[in-house]
């Protein structure tokens, strides 16, 4: 007589049953079996993973000193509605988002004071000189970009960013396998086995950045990633003198999205390394509890340049501690034309001669 | 008596001559049994093939009949060999027996012909006559067996030529792909603002401890393939036997 049991397939997730005669759990599905013990341990798996908890402490930055920020003017663009802060000897003219003038709407005031800063370390030639050489070697760059460009208008800004710490306890559970292959005189076998792999265990990350601002495109400041948190400071007014700084408009509660999704990833492949011995690694599950997160509110300077070329805009991003530059260029469809038949055409030739001189051998 | 004696020898003279010239005619080159043929055909066919042959030293055989008494295979080797087919020491030659009843053709190659024309050879002849076999039109099917024979024959003998189409068509393929190829490259070139999917370089130095490793054993699948069997034909010897329905 067979005995129902509740459990569920690791192979298929059907309800799997006890055969009496195999003395064995068999899925009525996928024909797979299982030894019992193998079910309890695994279904202990499954229901033994904790809740998950990402939740954070964002109470980042501080409040102004009072008088701090009376050097401190907001200038708004008409156009695009960026709010920039500039210190009253510096001013600010352009809106280094969309170039359109800005004007000054008044004294700066609210929002939080950044907890620290990283003082720019790339000066405005070197910006000026990685901008031309990120144009360098680009084969299919149109030429009037490089000719009409304004590469002087570069600017230079403090773009507001939450870095998040965190200690993260995580338990990942990944579907592993192992293949073995093997024949006789007729057949060829391939043997896979699957396991459930459980990795648990604690790993600390700090401050994992996200951009504070809408105006700046978040995948363009994860594109001159890293900063070097070491060479930040408490931040003081002066800093500013010289440069704009954007106001953040993301709250830190806001930007933990994607800061989980980072350390999430993060974390499945630092314990994934740990899984060793199997031929493939995915992960079925994780469940992170974080602990001792914390938010603060920092600016990190940025070389912006904001560029129009055929009606779309193009614009450049260039890590002011370390020179790294990212930035999207168009493409000139005919120059891509040109070296698409240009190599077939060439590349055939010479495999025709090729093959004509072989023979010849 | 003696008018008589002279006639007579005149007539067995006559008789012989007739004989070796049939035996010329029909024996050397063509055996048209199943008579698929008309005279004039099997005239100009015989002509083909026997230059064709004196060409490359090979004798080139054509033979028709309505049945074989079982294997076919079998049979075009018992021909060729009870009739002593094939020119010189090695019996150089190449047979094309065709079979009425069961509609088959077997195509055999012998001495250097054997090298020039192994079993992808016949299959490649067989290919480009079987159409014509199967149409009826046989004198076409066996004057394309000759000229595939002497394809094959002068390919070995003073090297195949250049083949231009095959290739152009792989030089231009080749080409396409490595044009692709570049101007993706240089196009991704222009692309450098992405998404940084971890966060890898914000883990804290030495943070990272395991506390729990369970590996659990679930469950094994085996799958089994058949392997492909390779036969090798034509070890060594330098006879082939290949063929096909028509």
């Amino acid at each position: 007589m067979a005995v129902l049991q509740e459990f569920k397939c690791p192979c298929c997730d059907g309800a799997i049953e006890f055969d009496s005669t195999l003395q064995k759990m068999k899925c009525p599905y996928c024909d797979s079996e299982f030894e019992m013990e193998t079910l309890q341990a695994y279904d202990a798996e499954l229901n033994g993973q904790p809740s998950e908890n990402m939740s954070w402490d964002t109470a980042a930055g501080g409040q102004w000193q009072e008088g701090e920020t009376e050097d401190l003017r907001i200038y708004t663009c008409n156009t695009c509605g960026g709010e920039i802060v500039a210190d009253e000897t510096t001013g600010a003219s352009e809106c280094p988002f969309c170039g359109n003038p800005v004007i000054m709407t008044g004294q700066f005031a609210g929002a939080l004071k950044p907890d620290l800063v990283i003082p720019f370390k790339v000066d405005k030639n070197a910006a000026v000189a990685a901008l031309q050489n990120h144009y360098k070697g680009k084969r299919l760059l149109p030429k009037v970009f490089k000719d009409e460009n304004h590469i002087r208008e570069v600017k230079g800004l403090y773009v507001p960013v939450w870095l998040f710490d965190t200690d993260a306890d995580a338990l990942v559970r990944y579907r592993a396998t192992r293949t073995r292959s093997w024949s006789d005189s007729q057949y060829n076998y391939t043997e896979t086995q699957h396991f459930s792999v459980t990795r648990g265990g604690g790993i600390g990350f700090e401050n994992v950045p996200v951009d504070g601002s809408t105006k700046m495109d978040d995948t363009l400041m994860e594109s001159i990633e890293p900063f070097n948190i070491s060479d930040g400071v408490d931040f003081q007014t002066a800093y500013l003198s010289g440069y704009l700084a954007d106001k953040y408009d993301v709250d830190a509660a806001a930007s933990i999205e994607r800061a989980n999704a980072r350390i999430k990833k993060s974390t499945e492949e630092a314990f994934a390394s740990t899984v060793q011995g199997y031929s493939s690694v995915v992960p079925a599950s994780t469940n992170i509890h974080l602990q001792n997160g914390r938010a603060r509110y920092a600016l990190y300077p940025v070389w912006i340049l904001n560029t129009q070329w055929n009606g779309q805009k193009f614009t450049f991003g260039i890590n002011g501690q370390t020179g790294k530059i990212a930035g999207d260029l168009p493409m000139d469809k005919q120059a891509f034309r040109t070296w698409l038949f240009g190599v077939a055409g060439v590349a055939a030739a010479a495999v025709f001669v090729l093959s004509y001189l072989l023979w010849l051998l | 008596m003696k008018r008589k004696c002279l006639s007579m020898l005149f007539a067995v003279v006559l008789c012989l001559s007739l004989a070796v010239g049939a035996f010329a005619a029909s024996g050397a080159d063509i055996y048209d049994e199943a008579d698929l043929l008309s005279s004039q055909e099997e005239i100009q066919l015989a002509e083909k093939l026997s230059e064709t042959g004196k060409e490359f030293d090979a004798q080139l055989v054509v033979m028709t009949v309505y049945s074989v008494n079982g294997n076919p295979d079998a049979y075009i080797e018992e021909i060729f060999d009870s009739m002593n087919m094939g020119y010189g020491e090695n019996r150089d030659g190449v047979l094309l027996l065709v079979c009425m009843q069961d509609r088959e053709y077997r195509i055999l190659s012998n001495g250097y012909a054997g090298e020039a024309i192994g079993p992808s050879q016949i299959n490649a002849i067989g290919d480009a006559i079987v159409s014509d076999l199967s149409d009826g039109a046989y004198a076409d099917a066996f004057s394309d067996f000759a000229d595939q024979c002497a394809y094959y024959l002068d390919g070995h003998l003073n090297g195949f030529p250049f083949p231009v189409g095959k290739n152009l068509i792989v030089a231009l393929i080749v080409g396409i792909a490595a044009g692709i190829a570049v101007a993706l490259v240089l196009k991704k070139q222009l692309k450098s603002v992405r998404q940084q999917k971890q966060a890898n370089v914000y883990i804290k130095n030495g943070s990272m401890q395991i506390t729990t490793r369970r590996d659990l054993f679930l469950y094994r699948e085996v799958s089994r393939t058949k392997k492909e069997s390779s036969k090798s034909s034509g070890s060594g010897s330098s006879r082939s036997v290949g063929g096909g329905k028509f």
